[in-house]
């Protein structure tokens, strides 16, 4: 038998949302916090195969970019207050919009928090952005060459050492800005975890499927990004 | 018969009426005046065409030029190294046999990879000497210990706090309705620590066993009076494939925090 908090990469992980409800306003959370997230909207209960996007019947949520999300009370989500290492991931087959898409943020205002979202920048193309927030400033990096429409598993690694790696598909890729990122400030109660939506939760909006979002406070290597990868991609197809 | 001493004095640039030309005078031009085609190495590299169709077993190069038909069949094998719409995805890494080559076209014919080969994807193609005998097979077998491990259930646990909404509504403890595939539920376990003198809980177990089909009950509810001397209640569930669901009806307000425990 394979236990859960036997894989190497679950070790110390602080959020995970498989999303195996199918049905419902709320999903469990696998790791030890066992937050629960309330979907509002709601966005819609899917699946890979019946959705045309991939041969599995895999559950995933659909979220129209407009009015859904899903939420985490901030006194919930203390420990997603991250000051040092941590590591963030989602799959996602995003539909881009003009707007930048919030793939889960636990503030995005210059004051606490941090931010990972989408935008497909009329310049540079779809980005995959890190933001973390201090007292009145913020840092931020990017990636480039997401994809519209796509499964694609995004995420970052950041190290206290004020590096952050931005990955795809299991690959780290280059990483403007990636050497400048100061530690966020934690933000306390005050704040909630947003997935699909900027705080204020009135704009931002993520518009497309999204499966598993992550979240660890330890830095995922290279090589936990390639075993995330291996292990799931047939889920999707790619 | 071709006049070598003409082409080399203009590849001297002898003077003003012999000047060099690439067209003509170069050691591929001139190769080619031969009837010389390009040399196959042991090592090649390739660019499939733009206007490929994608497939999983005929790739068609644009840099691979006068070659002689079916020059790399069996002895060679052909290696996506980088897949370019989807940098790192299947088929990128693969290796499999090339089993034909039509020159005029640069059109090979492979041993099926496990996703398309697309336009603009890079190859390279590679002599049988250069890699371990055996290599294709052992491609494969390491892919199909890959499944395995993946298809392997892990267990996994989750939890949560259910406050009930009153007597005649079932409010859902724990459900999966729509799992990916065979999974295996063991136990959910609730705890009726809150559950006072007066107060009542009924905890129901429903399963689907076909696809569509509804959530039918399983065994009796079980019914809890009152203040429980040992107010951990274990629910057993057996193995599902297309959903599962334990709920709880009681007394308005009272609060069951519950634990489940699940192979996916």
């Amino acid at each position: 038998m394979i236990g859960y908090d036997n894989r190497e990469i679950n070790h110390g992980i602080v959020l995970d949302l498989p999303l195996q409800e199918g049905v419902g306003l709320i999903t469990h959370d696998l790791a030890k916090p066992h937050h629960i997230a309330t979907l509002t909207g709601p966005p819609l209960w899917k699946e890979v195969l019946a959705e045309g996007i991939g041969p599995s019947d895999l559950g995933i949520l659909l979220l129209d970019g407009a009015t859904e999300y899903l939420q985490i009370p901030g006194a919930d989500t203390l420990d997603l207050d991250f000051t040092g290492d941590f590591s963030l991931a989602a799959w996602v087959y995003p539909v881009f919009a003009a707007q930048p898409m919030v793939i889960m943020c636990r503030n995005t205002t210059d004051a606490c928090g941090w931010c990972m979202f989408l935008y497909d920048n009329p310049t540079l193309g779809p980005l995959l952005s890190l933001r973390t927030n201090q007292a009145g400033s913020h840092t931020e990096c990017y990636g480039a060459d997401f994809t519209d429409s796509q499964w694609q598993l995004v995420g970052y690694s950041r190290l206290t050492g004020l590096t952050a790696t931005c990955y795809r598909n299991g690959r780290p890729i280059t990483t403007v800005g990636g050497t400048g990122i100061l530690n966020p400030i934690a933000c306390g109660a005050a704040n909630k975890l947003l997935v699909g939506v900027q705080e204020g939760e009135a704009s931002d909006f993520y518009a497309g499927y999204k499966w598993r979002p992550r979240a660890w406070p330890r830095q995922l290597s290279d090589a936990d990004w390639l075993s995330l990868w291996e292990h799931e991609r047939h889920w999707f197809g790619v | 018969m071709l006049d070598l001493t003409t082409y080399l004095r203009r590849i001297m640039n002898q003077d003003a009426a012999e000047t060099f030309d690439q067209t003509t005078d170069s050691l591929e031009a001139i190769a080619n005046a031969l009837g010389i085609g390009p040399s196959v190495g042991l090592w090649m590299f390739g660019v499939c065409d733009p206007a490929m169709v994608a497939s999983t077993t005929n790739i068609v190069t644009n840099n691979l030029v006068g070659l002689p038909d079916d020059i790399f069949n069996d002895q060679f094998y052909m290696q996506i190294i980088r897949n370019t719409d989807i940098p790192g995805a299947a088929p990128e890494g693969e290796i499999r046999q090339i089993t034909g080559f039509v020159g005029a076209t640069q059109a090979f014919t492979v041993n099926a990879f496990t996703a398309n080969v697309e336009a603009d994807d890079l190859i390279c193609i590679i002599h049988e000497s250069l890699i371990t005998p055996g290599l294709e097979v052992i491609s494969a077998i390491v892919q199909a210990i890959f499944d395995l491990v993946n298809a392997q259930l892990v267990l996994t646990e989750t939890g949560g706090t259910v406050t009930a909404t009153g007597l005649l509504t079932e409010d859902n403890v724990y459900i999966n309705n729509a799992p990916a595939g065979v999974f295996k539920p063991h136990l959910v376990t609730i705890d009726m620590s809150d559950l006072a003198v007066g107060e009542v809980a009924t905890v129901r177990v429903r399963y689907r066993i076909e696809a569509g089909g509804a959530l039918e009950l399983k065994g009796a509810p079980v019914i809890f009076n009152g203040v429980q001397a040992e107010p951990l209640k274990d629910i057993e569930l057996t193995p599902n494939r297309f959903g599962v669901q334990v709920t709880i009806e009681a007394t308005a307000a009272v609060v069951f925090p519950w634990e489940v425990h699940y192979e996916v």
